[in-house]
């Protein structure tokens, strides 16, 4: 890896981690992380698709409430390159973005308390009558000094230690590779359970079952399963309103 | 004194610096209060062009502790701007307190419903664009997930926020109450249940490795026992657990995070999953 792609890719990770901008919805998902990775190292193909592998593991991930579970723009930044620089297959590459992303959201967890310090210059600034700079507090600064945090050592990280990386996963041996298949397999669990702690409530529940059955038994695509699911939440809520006014008209025949 | 009233591209504007920069700079103190102060800067000088002590005075009363979701809770930030115009016109009955207080009863509901209907979305164009992209279409699949995303989170943004300027605080709150938002959060529900029961059969995979072996025969627990009985029963019966730890038991994601790896690096290392 050239310094200039290093550099580019280190600033990229500025972007995964910056919340800002609404580019920042789709930032760090592995499958675009990928794509962008491979562009810039010359074989987007390979970095779509190692990209959008890497991000089946983190499908239903999302940031509740201030905090979120893994680093996915670091995983799969240095997941990509490795598999693209180092020669890694899609699996090893992989291997390796899975904990990866489990060591991360440091960045996540130093922002959300550094950061308070810029809400003090912003109180101070509206004290002193120039909230027109409110921007430069909230926006500017924390960002730039956010852009050195992010930038730098994942830049170092990129020209030094892709080939290393890459060079010590090939070395490990078979039981380190078991545990890490093992662990991908079980780790869409999580962004899955996250999304049902808030849909599989109440009358939905059953649906749950219906959407495995509907995969299970008739092997439907994930198209044909969201028409499918569309319609019946359709038939669900026109039976209930339906059942709704019977009952309120029984109700006046009984008494 | 003409009726004040907030300009097309003051609106624009605001709404603009909401949709890019609500988390920007986001922290434990405020979360998201600093950013919505920024959002009436230019509100504030739409409504009060020649009085700077005003706009102080306004924004001022801005910044405090402020959460929800960005894009559905931006109904939230209309409502707000309509009852600023509303103060700025001398209206005797509201004040900032109303508004702190609606924001404040708004932003959990708006956040529920939002982080739903956003996060089912972005899960369906998730799930497809991820197997285009394995299936070959490279280049489709990622640009595909982009437009989407963006586009959607975009578009419901705005509309949120145009909605809650143009209906202002009692209908809103009448909508919900009346149960017209319950129905969607039921449809997205629905929904969303269904698309993660068939994400759940894609992509989780745990199998055992288990076998009791004699002379004479083998059970396979895996082909044998679960196959036989249903295909995936344990990454169904895994998923709950996952949703049990989460919702009942109060786990945080990341201690669930560390759960996970040790039961994968001990069932993995003993062979009793595969």
């Amino acid at each position: 890896m050239s310094l200039v792609q290093a550099i580019v890719l280190g600033s990229y990770y500025w972007f995964t981690n910056s919340y800002c901008f609404s580019y920042r919805y789709a930032a760090a998902r592995p499958i675009v992380v990928g794509l962008i990775t491979g562009l810039v190292l010359g074989d987007p193909m390979k970095g779509a698709i190692v990209g959008a592998t890497i991000n089946l593991a983190y499908v239903g991930v999302m940031f509740v409430g201030g905090s979120i579970p893994s680093d996915t723009g670091l995983a799969s930044l240095i997941g990509v390159s490795a598999a693209i620089i180092g020669g890694l297959d899609t699996e090893a590459a992989l291997a390796l973005a899975v904990p990866l992303g489990l060591l991360g959201n440091v960045i996540h967890y130093t922002r959300m308390v550094y950061f308070s310090f810029f809400v003090r210059l912003s109180d101070k600034l509206v004290a002193e009558g120039k909230e027109d700079k409110l921007w430069l507090t909230n926006v500017f600064l924390p960002q730039l000094t956010l852009f050195l945090l992010c930038a730098i050592p994942a830049t170092l990280a990129l020209y030094f230690g892709v080939d290393y990386v890459a060079a010590a996963v090939k070395a490990l041996s078979g039981k380190f590779f078991s545990i890490v298949n093992v662990l991908a397999g079980m780790l869409p669990a999580i962004g899955i359970s996250i999304t049902l702690s808030i849909v599989y409530k109440g009358e939905a529940k059953p649906f749950f079952f219906i959407g495995f059955l509907l995969v299970t038994l008739l092997n439907l695509t994930m198209i044909q399963t969201c028409f499918v699911a569309v319609l019946l939440a359709i038939v669900y809520i026109q039976l209930k309103d339906h059942s709704a006014s019977a009952d309120s008209q029984g109700k006046g025949v009984a008494q | 004194m003409a009726e004040r009233k907030v300009s097309k591209s003051a609106l624009r504007k605001a709404c603009t610096l909401w949709i890019e920069f609500a988390n920007a700079g986001y922290s434990w103190i405020r979360l998201m209060g600093n950013s919505y102060a920024m959002m009436m800067v230019p509100i504030a000088h739409s409504l009060y062009p020649d009085d700077k002590e005003a706009r102080n005075k306004m924004i001022a009363r801005s910044m405090d502790f402020y959460n929800t979701e960005p894009n559905i809770g931006n109904v939230i930030n209309g409502i707000a701007v309509s009852m600023e115009e509303k103060i700025a016109n001398n209206e005797e009955s509201i004040t900032g307190d109303d508004i702190v207080t609606i924001r404040t009863a708004l932003m959990g509901p708006l956040a529920g419903i939002g982080d739903t209907i956003l996060n089912v979305l972005n899960t369906i164009f998730l799930a497809i664009f991820i197997d285009m992209t394995l299936s070959g279409a490279w280049l489709v699949g990622p640009l595909g997930y982009l437009v989407c995303r963006l586009g959607s989170v975009n578009l419901l943004g705005r509309l949120s926020f145009y909605y809650g300027y143009n209906q202002g605080g009692n209908a809103v709150m009448e909508a919900i109450n009346s149960g017209k938002f319950d129905k969607l959060v039921t449809v997205a529900n629905i929904v969303g249940c269904v698309v993660m029961g068939a994400l759940m059969c894609q992509y989780v995979k745990v199998q055992t490795g288990l076998k009791i072996v004699t002379e004479n025969m083998t059970f396979n627990f895996q082909t044998q026992l679960f196959d036989a009985l249903m295909p995936r029963l344990l990454p169904l019966l895994f998923t709950l657990f996952c949703w049990w730890l989460i919702t009942k038991k109060r786990v945080s994601v990341n201690k669930l995070l560390v759960y996970i790896i040790v039961i994968a690096a001990v069932c993995a290392s003993f062979g009793i999953l595969v």
